[in-house]
């Protein structure tokens, strides 16, 4: 065996020498086991944010018509008694029977624009 | 030991265990080849330390993403490289860094019924460390590691001349540093 040769064995043999410590292994597998869940909180959170942000996107349209629609403004009490007055005299009918006919007429009015959004 | 060259497959086969079973199936990629990496890692690092720290976020990448390592051409050598990269990375971190001259700080093997081998392994370490970087990991991959100056090169981003020249280098100063005479010296 030559010079060299024998050097390179034993060189060769020490590399038995140094090995990982005891409580290395099990570091090593805990924090992989603990940076796999944290990988997997990361997929989690950011399929929620993009989940959000569609819902957003697509919601966004609804939320700006409906913030679009002007509802007709509510008829105040005299308003109220004053027509139904009228509308008795017109067809010479029981006031109350007219107040009836007409807080009918105005639920049917208020709930139209809200009907054409659900369509 | 497993010999180097029949390390490849069953690191592939362990990283698509990974893969599918997620980083759990870690502890037989790690049975296979942490002894040698951190003693490779130990070369560059300049202490066990470090040396494992290196290992350990290697490893740890590896459960992250198998993928990468079994889709490798040459797994063990994207593994090496792996720690190496991370080794150095913690090498940069510490600007003041000085490799440990004595071996206090490793982690040995003790070998029943024969000083002498032990002995001359504590010589050999000693010898290694007191190499520039760049030589000992030439020396610690043709010799441990079974490389042919051509991986090394590889490994390592250099050509393969400039490896075996480096290795040339490292074995000369060894060789002097080994010699019985003086080794009873380093001792």
């Amino acid at each position: 065996m030559s010079k060299d040769q024998s050097l390179e064995e034993m060189i060769r043999a020490a590399g038995q020498y140094v090995g990982p410590s005891d409580e290395h292994r099990a570091s090593t597998l805990q924090r992989a086991m603990e940076n796999g869940k944290d990988q997997t909180a990361r997929k989690r959170f950011s399929g929620f944010t993009i989940a959000f942000a569609l819902s957003m996107v697509l919601l966004s349209p609804m939320v700006y018509s409906l913030t679009r629609l002007k509802l007709p403004m509510r008829p105040s009490q005299d308003d109220i008694e004053s027509a139904a007055a009228i509308e008795a005299w017109k067809a010479a009918s029981d006031p109350s029977w007219s107040m009836v006919r007409l807080f009918s007429d105005m639920r049917q009015t208020q709930a139209n624009p809200t009907r054409r959004l659900a369509k | 030991m497993r010999e180097t060259g029949n390390l490849s497959e069953p690191i592939r086969q362990f990283a698509t265990r990974i893969a599918e079973s997620g980083p759990a199936a870690l502890g037989g990629l790690y049975d296979l080849t942490a002894t040698r990496l951190v003693r490779y890692a130990t070369t560059l690092a300049g202490n066990q330390h470090d040396a494992e720290d290196a290992v350990q976020s290697a490893l740890v990448k590896v459960a992250a993403q198998p993928g990468r390592l079994r889709d490798a051409g040459q797994p063990w050598h994207y593994l090496l490289r792996m720690v190496r990269n991370e080794a150095l990375v913690i090498l940069r971190r510490k600007k003041l860094w000085a490799p440990i001259s004595n071996l206090t700080d490793l982690v040995t093997r003790h070998f029943v019924d024969d000083a002498e081998r032990e002995d001359e392994s504590r010589a050999v370490w000693k010898a290694l460390r007191r190499l520039p970087r760049e030589q000992s990991e030439v020396v610690v991959l043709k010799i441990w590691e079974d490389m042919t100056f051509g991986q090394i090169g590889d490994l390592l981003g250099i050509s393969g001349s400039t490896a075996a020249s480096r290795y040339r280098y490292a074995i000369e100063k060894l060789s002097h540093r080994l010699k019985p005479s003086e080794s009873e010296a380093i001792r």
